[in-house]
Order: structure tokens, then sequence, then C-alpha cells
């Protein structure tokens, strides 16, 4: 049996979002094995044929280059150009609204994150502790231990907002390269 | 809550700065932040009641804004490295915030076109029982819990049998009182009770019902004293 399909098998059977390291312990794959057998599955899933599409923390092509990419997100979810067709089953989803507020420190987050809330602040030129809070409540951004300084926090969005707006990965939103750029740049 | 959203149409300072300097098509410069530090301060004094904390934001964009229209109207006024980098900082910061319009655009266009990518529950295969009866369920296992539960059972019944006494029937008690009564004419209570506590119960009772029945007389003569008893009649 290939490993894309071990993986699809498990990633379908957990249904939430997986850290690459449980993946590759419970199909039992060395980090190369689970590299090509992900791979694979993505470019199978791509065929026009397929329903549905992987959708990770950071683009799959590149996530094994970061250092901790085993604690990196994956999970098995539907193609967004489907969603007319499952319209009926999503209707409560698709009827949240989101504030200015929310709608400018979300774009922070996906765009310049993993990001601090001192940097959110200094974006945004004013506090954001509450919008902050409300996002991580509905669950759009979700918080992690900042490498470099033990005591902070680092903002960045959710595998289950990227699946909401119907982005595979944060590469996948229009000119994430070039807030990349900014983001090296300017702040 | 959410204060940002108190703050009427605008969501900062940065926010309100950068209409304002977009109102007058102006690029973001320190000539232009100086052109529009008057209206900023404008609308700083017709904010309504905010957070302090909101306040503050605007007050330190405000400080900023007069440094520049100070330099501007006073050339002389020869500024710190500190100050100058500040004013840099702001224009930087603003830029930065234009850039990020886009960022906001592109992320309400995605929101609104509604292209979720749904997926599935946590284990939603495996919502309905999964039988999973552990390494230590065994016939034994089964056997010596019972015994357990068993002998800690039996120790309470060993117990109860402890004081389990004599039954003395009331009725029996009554009948042997009206034989010894009948034969001795009469006796005391102390030599009518035996040994035993419960004796002594069944045989104060039988007394009383007999007394009742006005079959046998009572006579005491002070508190705790022997009860006397006699035939009655």
């Amino acid at each position: 049996m290939d490993s894309s399909a071990k993986l699809e098998a498990v990633l379908f059977a957990h249904g939430e979002a997986i850290s690459l390291k449980k993946l590759a312990d419970t199909v039992k794959l060395n980090e190369e094995e689970l590299k090509t057998g992900l791979l694979a599955l993505q470019k199978e899933l791509e065929e026009s044929s397929r329903g549905l599409a992987l959708i990770s923390e950071e683009p799959l092509s590149k996530i094994f280059e970061s250092k901790n990419w085993d604690a990196k997100k994956i999970q098995l979810g539907t193609k967004p150009d489907l969603a007319p067709f499952l319209q009926g089953l999503l209707r409560g989803e698709m009827e949240e609204e989101l504030t200015p507020a929310n709608l400018e420190v979300l774009s922070i987050v996906a765009y310049l994150g993993p990001i601090s809330r001192a940097r959110v602040e200094y974006v945004r030129g004013i506090n954001s502790v509450f919008t902050l809070r409300s996002l991580l409540m509905r669950g759009l951004v979700e918080r992690i231990a900042d490498p470099e300084r033990g005591n902070a926090f680092l903002y960045k969005p959710s595998l289950d907002f990227l699946r909401h707006i119907g982005a595979s990965s944060p590469a996948e939103l229009p000119e994430y390269q070039k807030f990349q750029e900014l983001k090296k740049d300017e702040i | 809550m959410d204060y940002s959203f108190k703050v009427g149409e605008f969501q900062g300072p940065l926010d309100k700065l950068l209409a304002l300097i977009e109102e007058k098509k102006l690029p973001i410069s320190e000539v232009s932040l100086a052109d529009v530090t008057e209206d900023f301060l404008k609308y700083l004094d017709s904010l309504p009641k905010v957070d302090f904390a909101v306040l503050a934001d605007f007050v330190a964009v405000a400080s900023r804004l007069i440094l520049i229209k100070s330099k501007t109207l006073l050339p002389s006024l020869e500024l710190s490295e500190d100050e100058e980098s500040d004013i840099k900082d702001l224009e930087r910061r603003l830029t930065v915030y234009q850039e990020l319009k886009s960022a906001k655009k592109n992320l309400e266009q995605m929101w609104k076109a509604g292209k979720i990518s749904a997926a599935r529950e946590y284990l939603a295969i495996a919502s309905f029982p999964v039988f999973s009866p552990g390494e230590k369920l065994n016939q034994e296992s089964l056997h010596s819990a019972l015994l357990k539960m068993f002998q800690a059972l039996q120790k309470f019944s060993v117990e109860t049998e402890t004081i389990k006494d004599e039954i003395i029937s009331l009725e029996q008690k009554i009948s042997e009182i009206i034989g010894r009564i009948t034969k001795l004419g009469e006796t005391t209570l102390r030599k009518l009770s035996g040994v035993s506590k419960g004796e002594a119960i069944a045989t104060f009772l039988a007394l009383l019902q007999l007394a009742r029945d006005q079959i046998v007389r009572l006579e005491q003569s002070e508190h705790f004293s022997d009860i006397f008893i006699k035939k009655n009649g």
C-alpha cells in the first residue's frame, strides 16, 4: 500500500487537524517518507476528479524546511471551490460577520504572522488586546509561545480560519509574498 | 468588549490619520503630516467618550504630529535624534498601514466569497461506541473482583451475627409471668428478670401489658426500687 494512501486514511479518520509528528508516528513513516507521501497525496488531490484538499499551516513544499516542522498541523478538507455544493450543510458557518477591527487584526495576523501582540498594536497604532482575544475565542487565530521570548506569545491564523476562507495555507493569500517582504523590511 | 469599535468608523489613530491624508490626496510625507495636524487635533477634540487606552493611542500620535508641525513652522527648531526617528517611525507605520488596506480587502473578499473548505470532526468515524475493553479484562480479574466484594460483604454479615440475641416473644413472657404469679401469689420484677437486658425489657413490657389488662397489680415504693407484682383479685 502506498504511503499516500495510508496518510489519506489517517487524515480522513482523524478529521481534525493533526500534527505532522502524530501523523508520522501513526503511519510509521520517517521524515523523508512522510514528505514524499504527503506531496504525492497533494498532487493526486489536485486532480479535478477529487473533491478534497490538504490544508496546512505552511505550504507543504516548504513545511519541512522549518525547524519545528513536526509540530505543524495538517488537515483534510473539501476543496474550497466545491463550497456551493455544501451550502445547505454549512449555512451556520457562512453567516458569521467580521467587525472592521476584527478584519484588520485578522489580516495583520494572517499576512504578517506569527506576530506578537506588541507588533499588531504597533502596526495598528492602537491597543488590540480585546480584538485579539475575541479572535482567539472565535477560533480564528491561534496563540503559540514565542520561541525567542519564553514569556511572550505569537499569534497566527488558525487552520479553521484558513479553511473558512478557502486557503490551503497562508501563502495562498493574494499578495502574500509582498507582505512578507514588508514584514522583513518595515516591522 | 471591543473598544476600537466605539471610535465610530475609525479603528485607531493611524486609520484616521491615513483617511485625512488620503482625503487631501497627499502622499505620505512629513509635509502632508504637518498639513493634516490641525484636522487630526480637531477630530481628537470631537472624539466621544472613549476608553483611556484608546485615547492614549490617539494622543501619542497627536504629540508626534504637533512635533512635525512645530518643525515646519519653526525651521530653526533643532530636533533630537530620538524625535527625528519618532517622525520617521510614524511615516513608516503609516506606509505599512496603507499597504495593509489591500490585505484587508483581500481577506474580506475571501471571507465573503464563502468558499469554505469543510472538514470532519475529531475521529468522526468513531462517534459510535468503540469496543475497547482494555488489557485487564479477563475471567480471572472478574472473578477476583467479585470475590473481593463478597469478602467485604461477609465481614458485615459476621458482625450482624454477633449482635443477634435470642428472640424473646412477649406472649411467651406473659404466660410465663402468669404461671409464676399463680404459683407464688406475688413476686418482684427483679426476681422475674433474667440475666440479659433483652429479657428484662421483655419482662417489663409483659408486666405493663398485664397491668393494663388488670391481671396484675404493680407497686413501687420509691424511684428505682424493685417493683412488687401481685395477682389481681
